[in-house]
Protein backbone atom coordinates (compact mmCIF):
# COMPACT_ATOMS: atom_id res chain seq x y z
CA UNK A 1 0.00 0.00 0.00
CA UNK A 2 1.75 3.34 -0.97
CA UNK A 3 0.67 6.52 1.18
CA UNK A 4 -1.35 8.98 -1.35
CA UNK A 5 0.71 11.43 -2.62
CA UNK A 6 -1.14 14.81 -3.28
CA UNK A 7 -2.55 15.26 -0.47
CA UNK A 8 -3.31 18.92 0.75
CA UNK A 9 -0.93 21.34 2.96
CA UNK A 10 -2.97 20.17 6.36
CA UNK A 11 -2.91 16.70 5.71
CA UNK A 12 0.79 16.71 4.45
CA UNK A 13 1.61 18.78 7.82
CA UNK A 14 -0.44 16.14 10.17
CA UNK A 15 1.31 13.01 8.20
CA UNK A 16 5.00 14.50 8.97
CA UNK A 17 3.83 15.33 12.57
CA UNK A 18 2.84 11.98 12.95
CA UNK A 19 6.35 10.86 11.44
CA UNK A 20 8.21 13.30 14.13
CA UNK A 21 5.69 11.97 17.05
CA UNK A 22 7.08 8.50 15.70
CA UNK A 23 10.39 9.27 15.81
CA UNK A 24 10.82 10.73 18.89
CA UNK A 25 8.77 7.82 20.85
CA UNK A 26 11.09 5.78 19.40
CA UNK A 27 14.00 7.74 19.90
CA UNK A 28 12.61 7.92 24.21
CA UNK A 29 12.05 4.13 23.96
CA UNK A 30 16.01 3.66 22.47
CA UNK A 31 17.05 5.74 25.76
CA UNK A 32 15.66 4.06 28.34
CA UNK A 33 16.80 0.97 27.00
CA UNK A 34 20.32 1.74 26.84
CA UNK A 35 20.65 3.86 29.90
CA UNK A 36 21.71 2.88 33.27
CA UNK A 37 18.67 3.56 34.59
CA UNK A 38 15.54 5.80 34.37
CA UNK A 39 16.95 8.29 36.92
CA UNK A 40 19.89 8.90 33.86
CA UNK A 41 16.89 9.20 31.61
CA UNK A 42 14.87 11.60 33.73
CA UNK A 43 17.72 13.71 34.74
CA UNK A 44 19.35 14.13 30.86
CA UNK A 45 15.21 14.92 29.93
CA UNK A 46 15.28 17.41 32.39
CA UNK A 47 18.47 18.78 31.45
CA UNK A 48 17.16 18.96 27.54
CA UNK A 49 13.66 20.32 28.68
CA UNK A 50 15.68 23.30 30.76
CA UNK A 51 16.75 24.25 26.65
CA UNK A 52 13.67 23.75 25.23
CA UNK A 53 11.36 25.30 26.99
CA UNK A 54 13.06 28.54 26.84
CA UNK A 55 13.67 28.06 23.30
CA UNK A 56 9.84 27.96 22.29
CA UNK A 57 9.16 30.43 25.04
CA UNK A 58 11.72 33.22 23.60
CA UNK A 59 10.33 32.08 20.02
CA UNK A 60 6.72 32.79 20.43
CA UNK A 61 7.60 36.19 22.40
CA UNK A 62 9.35 36.85 19.34
CA UNK A 63 6.39 36.40 17.14
CA UNK A 64 4.04 37.99 19.21
CA UNK A 65 6.07 41.08 19.21
CA UNK A 66 6.85 41.18 15.34
CA UNK A 67 2.61 40.84 14.90
CA UNK A 68 2.16 43.64 17.03
CA UNK A 69 4.58 45.89 14.63
CA UNK B 1 -34.28 18.47 -45.90
CA UNK B 2 -31.21 18.58 -45.12
CA UNK B 3 -30.20 19.08 -41.52
CA UNK B 4 -26.86 20.76 -41.10
CA UNK B 5 -25.17 18.31 -38.19
CA UNK B 6 -23.81 20.41 -35.46
CA UNK B 7 -20.50 21.53 -35.60
CA UNK B 8 -18.81 20.13 -31.91
CA UNK B 9 -17.07 22.81 -30.47
CA UNK B 10 -13.64 21.92 -29.84
CA UNK B 11 -12.79 21.20 -26.41
CA UNK B 12 -9.89 22.31 -24.56
CA UNK B 13 -8.25 19.85 -21.96
CA UNK B 14 -7.73 21.66 -18.73
CA UNK B 15 -5.05 21.37 -16.85
CA UNK B 16 -5.28 19.20 -13.65
CA UNK B 17 -5.74 21.49 -10.86
CA UNK B 18 -2.20 21.16 -8.91
CA UNK B 19 -3.07 21.51 -5.07
CA UNK B 20 -0.68 24.68 -3.61
CA UNK B 21 2.39 22.35 -2.37
CA UNK B 22 2.53 22.22 1.21
CA UNK B 23 4.93 24.52 2.76
CA UNK B 24 7.70 22.50 4.69
CA UNK B 25 9.08 22.77 7.75
CA UNK B 26 13.08 23.68 7.93
CA UNK B 27 15.06 21.02 9.22
CA UNK B 28 15.94 22.15 12.35
CA UNK B 29 12.44 23.05 13.24
CA UNK B 30 11.39 19.07 12.58
CA UNK B 31 14.47 18.23 14.34
CA UNK B 32 13.86 20.49 17.46
CA UNK B 33 10.40 18.84 17.51
CA UNK B 34 11.48 15.56 17.59
CA UNK B 35 13.73 15.78 20.01
CA UNK B 36 10.83 17.55 22.13
CA UNK B 37 8.29 14.55 21.88
CA UNK B 38 11.55 12.15 22.70
CA UNK B 39 12.05 14.71 26.07
CA UNK B 40 8.33 14.68 26.63
CA UNK B 41 8.30 10.77 26.67
CA UNK B 42 11.70 10.33 28.82
CA UNK B 43 10.35 12.99 31.29
CA UNK B 44 7.01 11.09 31.41
CA UNK B 45 8.56 7.34 32.07
CA UNK B 46 11.08 8.73 35.05
CA UNK B 47 8.16 10.60 36.06
CA UNK B 48 5.87 7.64 36.82
CA UNK B 49 9.21 6.08 38.81
CA UNK B 50 10.07 9.68 40.54
CA UNK B 51 6.51 11.14 41.72
CA UNK B 52 5.99 7.75 43.77
CA UNK B 53 9.68 8.02 45.58
CA UNK B 54 9.06 11.68 46.14
CA UNK B 55 5.50 11.72 47.66
CA UNK B 56 5.92 8.41 49.64
CA UNK B 57 9.28 9.45 51.22
CA UNK B 58 8.43 10.12 55.55
CA UNK B 59 10.78 12.76 56.02
CA UNK B 60 12.79 14.06 53.70
CA UNK B 61 12.24 16.99 50.98
CA UNK B 62 11.37 16.99 47.91
CA UNK B 63 15.06 17.87 46.78
CA UNK B 64 17.09 15.28 49.09
CA UNK B 65 14.18 13.17 47.88
CA UNK B 66 14.87 13.35 44.14
CA UNK B 67 18.49 13.12 44.42
CA UNK B 68 18.28 9.73 46.39
CA UNK B 69 15.48 8.61 43.69
CA UNK B 70 18.41 9.80 41.14
CA UNK B 71 21.11 8.08 43.10
CA UNK B 72 19.48 4.65 43.03
CA UNK B 73 18.21 4.90 39.92
CA UNK B 74 21.52 4.55 37.64
CA UNK B 75 22.56 8.40 38.69
CA UNK B 76 24.87 7.94 41.31
CA UNK B 77 27.72 9.16 38.82
CA UNK B 78 26.22 12.12 38.01
CA UNK B 79 24.96 12.80 41.46
CA UNK B 80 28.87 12.57 42.64
CA UNK B 81 29.92 14.34 39.76
CA UNK B 82 27.83 17.45 41.07
CA UNK B 83 28.59 17.05 44.47
CA UNK B 84 32.40 17.19 43.80
CA UNK B 85 32.00 20.36 41.40
CA UNK B 86 29.64 21.99 44.19
CA UNK B 87 31.93 21.23 46.97
CA UNK B 88 35.03 22.42 45.37
CA UNK B 89 33.23 26.17 44.16
CA UNK B 90 32.69 26.58 48.32
CA UNK B 91 35.34 25.16 49.38
CA UNK B 92 36.31 27.22 52.62
CA UNK B 93 39.46 29.58 53.15
CA UNK B 94 42.37 28.24 55.52
CA UNK B 95 42.57 30.76 58.35
CA UNK B 96 39.83 33.16 59.56
CA UNK B 97 39.15 35.07 62.90
CA UNK B 98 39.12 32.98 65.88
CA UNK B 99 36.27 31.49 67.84
CA UNK B 100 35.88 32.25 71.10
CA UNK B 101 33.34 30.16 72.20
CA UNK B 102 32.28 26.87 70.87
CA UNK B 103 28.65 25.39 71.16
CA UNK B 104 27.60 23.53 74.44
CA UNK B 105 26.42 19.88 74.38
CA UNK B 106 24.86 17.46 76.54
CA UNK B 107 23.44 18.09 79.65
CA UNK B 108 25.31 21.50 79.57
CA UNK B 109 23.72 23.25 76.75
CA UNK B 110 20.52 22.73 79.55
CA UNK B 111 22.46 23.74 82.65
CA UNK B 112 24.29 21.71 83.90
CA UNK B 113 28.12 21.24 84.93
CA UNK B 114 30.82 19.03 83.25
CA UNK B 115 31.80 15.17 83.66
CA UNK B 116 34.88 14.34 86.05
CA UNK B 117 36.65 12.66 83.54
CA UNK B 118 38.64 8.99 85.00
CA UNK B 119 41.75 10.83 84.86
CA UNK B 120 40.55 14.04 86.81
CA UNK B 121 37.91 11.96 89.24
CA UNK B 122 41.10 9.81 90.15
CA UNK B 123 39.28 7.53 92.61
CA UNK B 124 36.13 7.12 89.86
CA UNK B 125 35.30 3.20 90.26
CA UNK B 126 33.90 3.18 86.05
CA UNK B 127 36.62 4.11 83.82
CA UNK B 128 35.43 7.19 81.92
CA UNK B 129 37.65 8.51 79.39
CA UNK B 130 40.61 11.84 79.91
CA UNK B 131 39.45 14.96 78.36
CA UNK B 132 40.38 15.17 74.96
CA UNK B 133 43.55 17.11 74.32
CA UNK B 134 42.82 20.06 72.10
CA UNK B 135 44.35 20.02 68.36
CA UNK B 136 44.42 24.69 69.22
CA UNK B 137 46.17 25.91 71.60
CA UNK B 138 45.53 27.73 73.96
CA UNK B 139 41.85 25.83 74.72
CA UNK B 140 38.45 27.33 74.93
CA UNK B 141 36.14 26.92 77.59
CA UNK B 142 35.30 23.57 77.83
CA UNK B 143 37.07 22.77 74.41
CA UNK B 144 37.18 18.49 75.06
CA UNK B 145 36.13 18.48 78.50
CA UNK B 146 33.30 15.36 78.44
CA UNK B 147 29.83 16.39 79.06
CA UNK B 148 26.80 13.75 80.25
CA UNK B 149 24.60 13.49 77.44
CA UNK B 150 21.68 13.02 79.85
CA UNK B 151 20.57 14.75 82.66
CA UNK B 152 19.95 13.14 86.07
CA UNK B 153 22.60 10.22 85.63
CA UNK B 154 24.50 8.65 87.87
CA UNK B 155 28.43 8.79 88.79
CA UNK B 156 28.49 6.10 86.18
CA UNK B 157 27.00 8.08 82.22
CA UNK B 158 26.50 6.06 79.56
CA UNK B 159 27.35 8.56 77.42
CA UNK B 160 29.91 11.73 77.27
CA UNK B 161 29.73 14.36 74.59
CA UNK B 162 32.47 17.03 74.00
CA UNK B 163 33.27 19.17 71.38
CA UNK B 164 36.98 20.27 69.78
CA UNK B 165 38.19 22.48 67.17
CA UNK B 166 38.95 19.72 64.45
CA UNK B 167 42.05 21.40 62.24
CA UNK B 168 44.54 23.77 63.37
CA UNK B 169 44.29 25.05 59.44
CA UNK B 170 40.89 25.98 59.89
CA UNK B 171 40.35 27.10 63.43
CA UNK B 172 36.80 27.37 63.13
CA UNK B 173 35.32 24.54 62.10
CA UNK B 174 34.17 22.60 65.17
CA UNK B 175 33.69 18.83 65.64
CA UNK B 176 31.17 17.13 67.96
CA UNK B 177 32.04 13.83 69.71
CA UNK B 178 30.24 11.44 71.70
CA UNK B 179 31.52 8.71 74.05
CA UNK B 180 29.55 5.44 74.63
CA UNK B 181 30.09 3.34 77.55
CA UNK B 182 30.49 -0.26 76.37
CA UNK B 183 29.88 -1.59 79.55
CA UNK B 184 26.67 0.11 80.10
CA UNK B 185 24.95 0.15 76.67
CA UNK B 186 24.36 -1.75 73.65
CA UNK B 187 24.21 -0.99 69.64
CA UNK B 188 21.59 -1.78 67.19
CA UNK B 189 21.62 -1.57 63.74
CA UNK B 190 18.01 -0.24 62.43
CA UNK B 191 17.00 -0.89 58.98
CA UNK B 192 15.50 2.34 57.30
CA UNK B 193 12.16 2.25 55.02
CA UNK B 194 14.69 2.13 51.63
CA UNK B 195 17.90 1.56 52.68
CA UNK B 196 19.22 -1.49 52.72
CA UNK B 197 17.09 -1.34 49.85
CA UNK B 198 16.97 -5.70 49.06
CA UNK B 199 13.66 -7.21 50.70
CA UNK B 200 14.68 -7.57 54.86
CA UNK B 201 12.83 -10.17 57.12
CA UNK B 202 11.96 -7.94 60.14
CA UNK B 203 12.71 -4.55 58.41
CA UNK B 204 10.40 -2.79 61.44
CA UNK B 205 9.22 0.58 60.93
CA UNK B 206 12.42 2.65 60.20
CA UNK B 207 12.33 4.18 63.85
CA UNK B 208 13.76 3.19 67.30
CA UNK B 209 10.71 0.77 68.01
CA UNK B 210 8.48 2.43 70.79
CA UNK B 211 8.97 -0.34 73.60
CA UNK B 212 13.05 0.16 73.31
CA UNK B 213 12.79 3.74 73.93
CA UNK B 214 12.53 3.69 78.10
CA UNK B 215 16.12 2.39 77.19
CA UNK B 216 17.53 4.91 74.33
CA UNK B 217 20.73 6.74 75.25
CA UNK B 218 21.44 7.87 71.30
CA UNK B 219 21.41 7.41 68.00
CA UNK B 220 22.80 7.92 64.87
CA UNK B 221 23.83 7.67 61.15
CA UNK B 222 24.82 4.48 59.13
CA UNK B 223 26.98 3.96 56.65
CA UNK B 224 26.78 4.36 53.09
CA UNK B 225 23.93 3.22 50.95
CA UNK B 226 24.95 -0.50 49.77
CA UNK B 227 24.91 0.54 46.23
CA UNK B 228 27.28 3.45 46.52
CA UNK B 229 29.51 1.49 49.12
CA UNK B 230 29.48 -2.01 47.29
CA UNK B 231 30.37 -3.28 50.59
CA UNK B 232 28.32 -5.83 52.90
CA UNK B 233 25.39 -6.48 56.07
CA UNK B 234 24.62 -8.68 58.15
CA UNK B 235 20.94 -8.40 59.52
CA UNK B 236 19.62 -10.74 62.36
CA UNK B 237 22.50 -12.95 61.44
CA UNK B 238 21.62 -13.53 57.94
CA UNK B 239 23.46 -12.27 54.78
CA UNK B 240 21.70 -9.29 52.90
CA UNK B 241 24.51 -8.10 50.81
CA UNK B 242 27.77 -9.99 50.36
CA UNK B 243 30.08 -9.38 52.71
CA UNK B 244 33.78 -8.28 51.82
CA UNK B 245 37.03 -8.83 53.52
CA UNK B 246 39.27 -6.19 54.15
CA UNK B 247 36.37 -3.44 54.65
CA UNK B 248 35.54 -1.58 58.06
CA UNK B 249 32.56 -3.01 59.49
CA UNK B 250 30.52 -2.45 63.16
CA UNK B 251 29.89 -5.87 64.63
CA UNK B 252 26.71 -6.46 66.76
CA UNK B 253 27.06 -9.73 68.71
CA UNK B 254 24.38 -11.64 70.02
CA UNK B 255 25.45 -11.30 73.24
CA UNK B 256 24.70 -7.89 73.14
CA UNK B 257 28.13 -6.24 72.92
CA UNK B 258 29.93 -4.68 69.67
CA UNK B 259 33.02 -3.64 67.79
CA UNK B 260 34.86 -2.70 64.87
CA UNK B 261 36.92 -4.64 63.08
CA UNK B 262 38.42 -5.07 59.31
CA UNK B 263 36.61 -7.82 57.76
CA UNK B 264 38.09 -11.15 57.84
CA UNK B 265 35.24 -13.68 57.80
CA UNK B 266 34.96 -13.74 53.92
CA UNK B 267 30.76 -14.65 52.90
CA UNK B 268 30.33 -16.49 56.21
CA UNK B 269 28.67 -15.39 58.79
CA UNK B 270 29.78 -16.20 61.94
CA UNK B 271 27.45 -17.40 64.68
CA UNK B 272 27.93 -14.99 67.40
CA UNK B 273 27.82 -11.92 64.25
CA UNK B 274 23.74 -10.73 65.34
CA UNK B 275 24.46 -7.14 62.69
CA UNK B 276 27.58 -6.26 60.64
CA UNK B 277 27.72 -2.98 58.82
CA UNK B 278 30.49 -2.80 56.32
CA UNK B 279 32.05 0.62 54.65
CA UNK B 280 34.94 1.60 53.16
CA UNK B 281 38.68 0.42 54.21
CA UNK B 282 39.17 1.66 58.33
CA UNK B 283 40.43 5.02 58.48
CA UNK B 284 42.17 4.03 61.55
CA UNK B 285 43.83 0.37 62.49
CA UNK B 286 46.04 -0.72 65.44
CA UNK B 287 46.04 3.00 66.44
CA UNK B 288 47.26 4.73 63.35
CA UNK B 289 45.67 6.31 60.36
CA UNK B 290 44.86 4.40 57.25
CA UNK B 291 48.25 5.19 54.97
CA UNK B 292 45.87 5.56 51.66
CA UNK B 293 43.33 8.58 53.35
CA UNK B 294 44.78 10.72 50.44
CA UNK B 295 44.19 8.25 47.70
CA UNK B 296 40.89 8.15 46.02
CA UNK B 297 39.35 5.04 44.03
CA UNK B 298 39.35 3.07 47.28
CA UNK B 299 37.07 5.40 49.12
CA UNK B 300 33.92 4.33 46.90
CA UNK B 301 32.05 5.78 44.13
CA UNK B 302 30.90 9.07 46.20
CA UNK B 303 32.71 12.48 47.12
CA UNK B 304 36.00 12.72 47.05
CA UNK B 305 37.81 11.74 50.24
CA UNK B 306 39.81 15.16 50.08
CA UNK B 307 36.49 17.37 49.37
CA UNK B 308 35.41 18.74 52.51
CA UNK B 309 31.98 18.02 53.79
CA UNK B 310 29.77 16.67 56.59
CA UNK B 311 31.55 13.39 57.38
CA UNK B 312 30.80 11.28 60.82
CA UNK B 313 32.62 8.07 61.83
CA UNK B 314 32.51 5.91 64.37
CA UNK B 315 35.92 4.25 66.16
CA UNK B 316 36.62 1.92 69.49
CA UNK B 317 38.93 2.90 71.83
CA UNK B 318 41.64 1.04 73.83
CA UNK B 319 38.79 0.16 76.29
CA UNK B 320 36.12 -0.99 73.86
CA UNK B 321 34.21 2.19 73.96
CA UNK B 322 32.28 3.55 70.64
CA UNK B 323 33.49 6.95 70.34
CA UNK B 324 31.05 8.49 67.79
CA UNK B 325 32.71 12.15 65.71
CA UNK B 326 30.69 14.37 62.86
CA UNK B 327 31.58 17.78 61.78
CA UNK B 328 31.23 19.96 58.68
CA UNK B 329 34.06 20.76 56.33
CA UNK B 330 35.94 17.33 56.93
CA UNK B 331 38.41 15.83 54.31
CA UNK B 332 38.25 11.91 55.50
CA UNK B 333 42.05 12.24 56.48
CA UNK B 334 41.10 15.35 59.18
CA UNK B 335 37.47 12.98 60.26
CA UNK B 336 40.31 10.24 60.86
CA UNK B 337 42.60 12.66 62.88
CA UNK B 338 39.50 13.52 65.22
CA UNK B 339 38.68 10.59 66.07
CA UNK B 340 42.31 9.60 67.09
CA UNK B 341 42.37 12.49 68.87
CA UNK B 342 39.71 11.17 70.84
CA UNK B 343 41.00 7.86 71.56
CA UNK B 344 39.99 5.78 68.85
CA UNK B 345 42.15 3.26 68.01
CA UNK B 346 40.02 1.47 64.84
CA UNK B 347 37.69 3.22 63.20
CA UNK B 348 35.11 3.23 60.25
CA UNK B 349 34.09 6.10 58.25
CA UNK B 350 29.99 6.49 57.93
CA UNK B 351 27.26 8.76 56.19
CA UNK B 352 28.69 11.78 54.98
CA UNK B 353 26.54 15.19 53.89
CA UNK B 354 24.77 17.27 56.00
CA UNK B 355 21.35 15.83 54.88
CA UNK B 356 22.22 12.23 56.39
CA UNK B 357 24.90 13.22 59.33
CA UNK B 358 23.20 12.67 62.67
CA UNK B 359 23.54 12.17 66.20
CA UNK B 360 21.11 12.41 68.64
CA UNK B 361 21.63 12.08 72.33
CA UNK B 362 18.05 11.65 74.84
CA UNK B 363 18.48 13.52 78.13
CA UNK B 364 15.65 12.03 79.81
CA UNK B 365 14.59 7.98 79.60
CA UNK B 366 11.58 7.29 77.48
CA UNK B 367 13.19 9.41 74.43
CA UNK B 368 12.40 12.66 75.94
CA UNK B 369 14.18 15.77 75.28
CA UNK B 370 16.48 14.47 71.97
CA UNK B 371 19.09 17.32 70.47
CA UNK B 372 21.83 16.81 68.28
CA UNK B 373 25.30 16.85 68.90
CA UNK B 374 25.84 20.04 66.79
CA UNK B 375 23.92 22.77 66.54
CA UNK B 376 24.53 23.31 62.63
CA UNK B 377 23.28 19.35 62.48
CA UNK B 378 19.70 20.41 60.63
CA UNK B 379 18.15 17.27 60.61
CA UNK B 380 14.89 17.16 63.55
CA UNK B 381 15.99 15.85 66.44
CA UNK B 382 13.42 13.55 66.31
CA UNK B 383 14.63 12.09 63.51
CA UNK B 384 14.81 8.76 64.16
CA UNK B 385 11.81 8.46 66.47
CA UNK B 386 10.13 8.83 63.33
CA UNK B 387 10.20 6.61 60.08
CA UNK B 388 13.12 7.07 58.32
CA UNK B 389 14.87 6.36 54.99
CA UNK B 390 18.09 5.31 55.92
CA UNK B 391 19.56 2.91 58.70
CA UNK B 392 20.90 3.90 61.56
CA UNK B 393 22.16 2.74 64.81
CA UNK B 394 20.38 3.05 68.29
CA UNK B 395 22.52 2.80 71.91
CA UNK B 396 20.33 1.59 74.45
CA UNK B 397 21.01 1.06 78.39
CA UNK B 398 22.13 -2.89 78.69
CA UNK B 399 18.67 -4.37 80.14
CA UNK B 400 18.58 -3.75 83.84
CA UNK B 401 21.15 -1.02 84.11
CA UNK B 402 19.39 1.84 85.64
CA UNK B 403 19.93 5.86 83.72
Amino acid sequence: MRMPRNVSPAAAERRSLLLDALLGVLIGILAIVVAAGIGVVGFFGLLCALVLVPWYLIEGGLRRSRRRR
Amino acid sequence: MATATPTPTPTRSTPPRRRPRPRRLPLWRRVRRVATVACVFCLAVAALSWLPAVTGSRNLGVTVASVEWLRSHGGNPIVSEIENLYYTLNEPGKGGPPLRSLPRVGVAAAGGGAHASGAEAGEAAAWSPPNVDPLIHPRLPGEGVWQKAGAKVGPEPPALLTTFRSDPEYPQFVAGVAWLDQARTELAYVPGLAEPPEPLEDRGAGEVPPGMRRRLVATFNGGFPLETSGAGLIYRGKVVETMVDGIATVVGYRGGGYDIVRWDHGTSVPKDVWFAKQNLPPIIYEGKLNPNLSDGPEWGETVNNATRVWRSGLGIDAHGDLIYAAANYQTVESLAKVLQRAGAVRAIELDINEDWTSFISYRHPGALDPSNLLPEMYRSPERYLVPDERDFFAVYLKAGQPW
